[in-house]
């Protein structure tokens, strides 16, 4: 070996070593029977603080909510976007750069200039405080990227498939569902992954949002540790382990189709 | 039971006249080839007959039935694709239950229709595979299949040879005209091969520039083209054409033959086809000339010979002789009845 390669390895080594010690100290963490703060060596290890998480009736229903917001606003999103995609895809009409270009500078746009003003319409209509607003907003926020990638799989598919659905009798709606979506489907599944840790992992539009502390999701839920008067860091440690599970569960059952959807997509 | 009758068809695209007033008359149960160079405006009279696009004006009639706004299942229209458009995603089976699938038959309506489908087709053992599986010649009997399901009136095939192997493909040639005989329906096939056209058709229309240049059975277009460029479109090797100009005594020219008719123009193109000039003096020749052959090709049967006339034009000529002399004067023969004049506009003139 190159001693080139080598003096690469030995520092490339020591950042790997530096990103990874978060991820160590949370794991450990995690098991500790005591609170600590930095990265100590625990006397025994030990399930207790993921059992103090878990009957938490606070914390599973904020898992729940968590759940059930992001999903629902990932739902929302890919509801929304496939008919535009497929309309932008395959239909030439007036005004249809224009609007894509402005699709595409919307999944630029930053959300917080947009919070203020939401926040206050959202206060004079009943959408406040409610998990139906919050899904709303987040569905809205990734459906300018989820109709841009949608369209660019579905510009993939060959003209020919259209119109031989077209022949055989199927509408518009009939070949979006039995061939549009199906041969779409790897872009599809990485939509719903990154949708769902975008949406899992936002914080401020919850908390801006909701104000009654039942409907909380996890991403809020976590930040009121440090609010405490002493911070259960063992606690802490579990609970943002399971803060992670659903992101990297969902990521191995779509991995297949992560591979394909970024190694080239559909063939005709 | 259909009579396909296009009346004025016009179509462009942007500022592109595709087609400009075109009419055509196909017959109920024909094996019909519409056959032009790429640009004619083949494919797209085929999509306006299946109702993928409109037309700008004009009539389509179905049995003297105006479909110009009918959709292609009301048409009763069935179109097999060049790249057979097979849905990836799903069996062959799949695929074929597809059509029936869009008219919402049932599950159990479905299964004996493909099964016969399949049986006839002889794809039987193919039904669980996907598109990605299937060889050429396969996936072309599959995009027959799936045509067929649906029991249509006509078929539409866009150049459905082109992207087999060339060792099948005369094959499939057969094997499609037999299924056209069989199913004694009416299908109107798209391709700018001449071979195709002449072996395929019971009817075949030339298409140029979006115009009809001439429609006929492939052998009388062959014998008795209409222009110059019909003459030149149909023929493998391609027909020979020189120009000649009335010199007070006999026309005179590039080609190898003088020869003498009455018409009262003097600029014509003489048109010869390779296989209507011979080396030796038959009976009844009529004319007789001089060339020099540069190359000669074996083709099996028969030798290619391409050669230069005195003049120095390229001329060629198809023979059983071998032993070709190279770079030698030697003569050859033709009938005056076997030539095709031309006027200066590429017209046919009337001997």
């Amino acid at each position: 070996m190159k001693i080139n390669t080598i003096f690469t390895y030995i520092v490339l080594s020591i950042l790997g070593v530096f990103f990874l010690i978060p991820f160590i100290w949370l794991f450990v963490e995690s098991f500790s029977p005591i609170n600590d703060i930095g990265l100590t060596v625990p006397t025994f290890l030990t399930l207790k603080p993921f059992y103090n998480v878990l009957t938490n009736r606070v914390f599973v229903n904020s898992i729940y909510e968590g759940l059930l917001q992001s999903l629902g606003a990932t739902f929302l999103s890919l509801l929304f976007a496939v008919g535009p995609a497929y309309i932008f895809s395959r239909k030439r009409f007036k005004f249809r750069m224009p609007l894509l270009l402005g699709i595409l500078f919307l999944t630029g746009f930053p959300v917080f200039s947009l919070l203020i003003p939401e926040y206050v319409f959202y206060i004079k209509t009943t959408l406040y405080n409610s998990v139906f607003g919050v899904v709303l907003f987040l569905g809205v926020l990734n459906l300018p990227i989820d109709i841009w990638l949608l369209k660019n799989s579905f510009d993939q598919i060959p003209q020919s498939i259209e119109r031989a659905a077209f022949i055989d009798g199927a509408s518009s709606l009939k070949s979006i569902l039995y061939v549009f979506l199906p041969l779409a489907f790897p872009i599809l599944a990485v939509l719903i992954i990154l949708d769902f840790v975008i949406n899992w992992g936002n914080f401020y539009v919850p908390y801006i949002l909701l104000s009654s502390s039942h409907l909380l999701p996890i991403s809020v839920e976590i930040y009121s540790f440090f609010g405490a008067f002493n911070v259960h860091y063992n606690e802490l440690a579990a609970f943002s382990i399971i803060y992670t599970i659903p992101a990297i569960v969902l990521y191995i059952f779509s991995q297949k189709y992560m591979i394909k959807a970024l190694s080239g997509g559909i063939k005709g | 039971m259909v009579n396909v009758e296009l009346q004025k068809v016009s179509k462009s695209y942007g500022k592109v006249n595709v087609l400009k007033n075109l009419d055509l008359r196909i017959e109920d149960g024909e094996f019909f080839v519409l056959l032009g160079s790429s640009g004619s405006g083949k494919s797209t009279t085929l999509n306006i007959l299946a109702g993928l696009d409109k037309l700008d004006s004009g009539k389509i009639l179905f049995d003297n039935t105006l479909v110009n706004e009918l959709s292609p299942i009301e048409r009763g229209v069935a179109l097999v694709f060049q790249n057979y458009a097979l849905y990836p995603h799903m069996t062959v089976y799949k695929n074929m239950a597809f059509p029936l699938k869009m008219l919402n038959y049932r599950k159990e309506r479905i299964g004996p229709i493909i099964k016969e489908v399949a049986e006839k087709l002889d794809i039987t053992a193919l039904l669980d595979r996907y598109p990605k599986e299937l060889s050429g010649g396969q996936a072309q009997r599959v995009a027959l299949g799936r045509a067929l399901v649906r029991d249509p009136k006509i078929f539409l095939l866009d150049e459905p040879l082109s992207n087999l192997d060339a060792n099948i493909r005369s094959k499939i040639r057969n094997d499609l005209k037999i299924m056209q005989e069989e199913l004694g329906k009416t299908f109107v096939y798209v391709t700018h091969d001449q071979m195709e056209a002449m072996s395929l058709g019971d009817h075949v229309g030339i298409l140029h520039n979006g115009k009809l240049e001439q429609f006929g059975k492939p052998i009388d277009i062959y014998k008795h083209p209409n222009n110059a460029f019909v003459a030149t479109f149909l023929g493998d090797p391609e027909i020979n054409l020189f120009s000649y100009s009335w010199n007070g005594k006999s026309f005179d020219g590039d080609g190898p033959f003088n020869f003498n008719i009455n018409i009262n123009i003097s600029k014509i193109t003489m048109g010869i086809r390779p296989e209507n000039i011979s080396l030796e003096k038959k009976g009844a020749n009529t004319m007789a000339g001089k060339i020099i052959p540069k190359v000669s090709e074996l083709l099996g049967s028969h030798t290619l010979i391409v050669a230069k006339t005195l003049a120095g034009k390229d001329i060629k000529i198809i023979t059983d002789m071998t032993d070709i002399p190279i770079g030698k004067e030697i003569n050859v023969y033709a009938n005056i009845e076997d030539c095709i004049m031309f006027d200066e506009q590429g017209e046919t003139i009337n001997i």
